[in-house]
């Protein structure tokens, strides 16, 4: 097996990648926000079933 | 202000190869894209193969909150990378090695690193990894080629540049 190569390499635009990059840091942003509320949420649920087991 | 930091030998000793990239490197080019976008030029100059593998893929995609957010980030990767390398019957076997090889340190290492690992591990001088995961390739598997440093505002990143050469 071989690696893969490319016959031509992508030469694309700053402008573009940096216009897309913050949408997507958007997204990351988001997702991050999500993670940590998520956490905190859970973290509620499993201090409830320790007390109830206890 | 200071930009990114690095030796003057690692374009030279990476030029004509591929370099696999790890998922921090891609959120972390999101965030800081200038700077990232001139590096991956430098590469590209260089005839670097910029590459990932699907896993990578799969951790940046999920948690995309609608079709529009999953389309960009995909188009940021596939801006990012040449090629995706295949995960082939020799890789999955290559992981199993390589879990032999960690022993207990790689209670904590997560299967995309094993997968980038055994990646390494089979095409060995032809391939170099980036990654900000430093604690889980451990040097006595992995031989630390380079190091890179970007500034950021909550500190400055460090990644590193490693291959397989046993």
């Amino acid at each position: 097996m071989t690696l893969p190569k490319p016959k031509h390499k992508k030469f694309i635009n700053k402008k573009k990648f940096i216009k897309i990059a913050k949408k997507v840091q958007e997204s990351f942003k988001e997702e991050a926000k999500y993670l940590s509320e998520k956490k905190m949420n859970d973290g509620h649920t499993i201090f409830h079933r320790t007390y109830c087991f206890n | 202000m200071m930009d990114i930091q690095y030796s003057t030998a690692l374009i030279a000793s990476i030029e004509h190869k591929h370099l696999l990239l790890d998922t921090n490197v891609f959120r972390d080019a999101v965030s800081k894209p200038s700077v990232f976008f001139d590096f991956f030029k430098d590469l590209r100059k260089a005839d670097v193969t910029l590459t990932t593998i699907d896993f990578v893929k799969y951790e940046l995609m999920k948690g995309s909150s609608s079709e529009v957010k999953y389309k960009d980030k995909e188009e940021s990767v596939n801006t990012i990378i040449d090629a995706v390398i295949p995960v082939v019957p020799e890789t999955y076997q290559l992981v199993y090695k390589l879990i032999q090889r960690y022993g207990i340190a790689g209670t904590a290492v997560n299967i995309t690193d094993l997968f980038l690992g055994a990646i390494l591990m089979q095409y060995k001088g032809n391939i170099y990894l980036m990654t900000r995961d430093t604690s889980d390739f451990i040097q006595s598997i992995f031989d630390l080629s380079f190091v890179v440093n970007i500034p950021f505002n909550k500190g400055i990143f460090t990644y590193g540049i490693y291959q397989y050469t046993k």
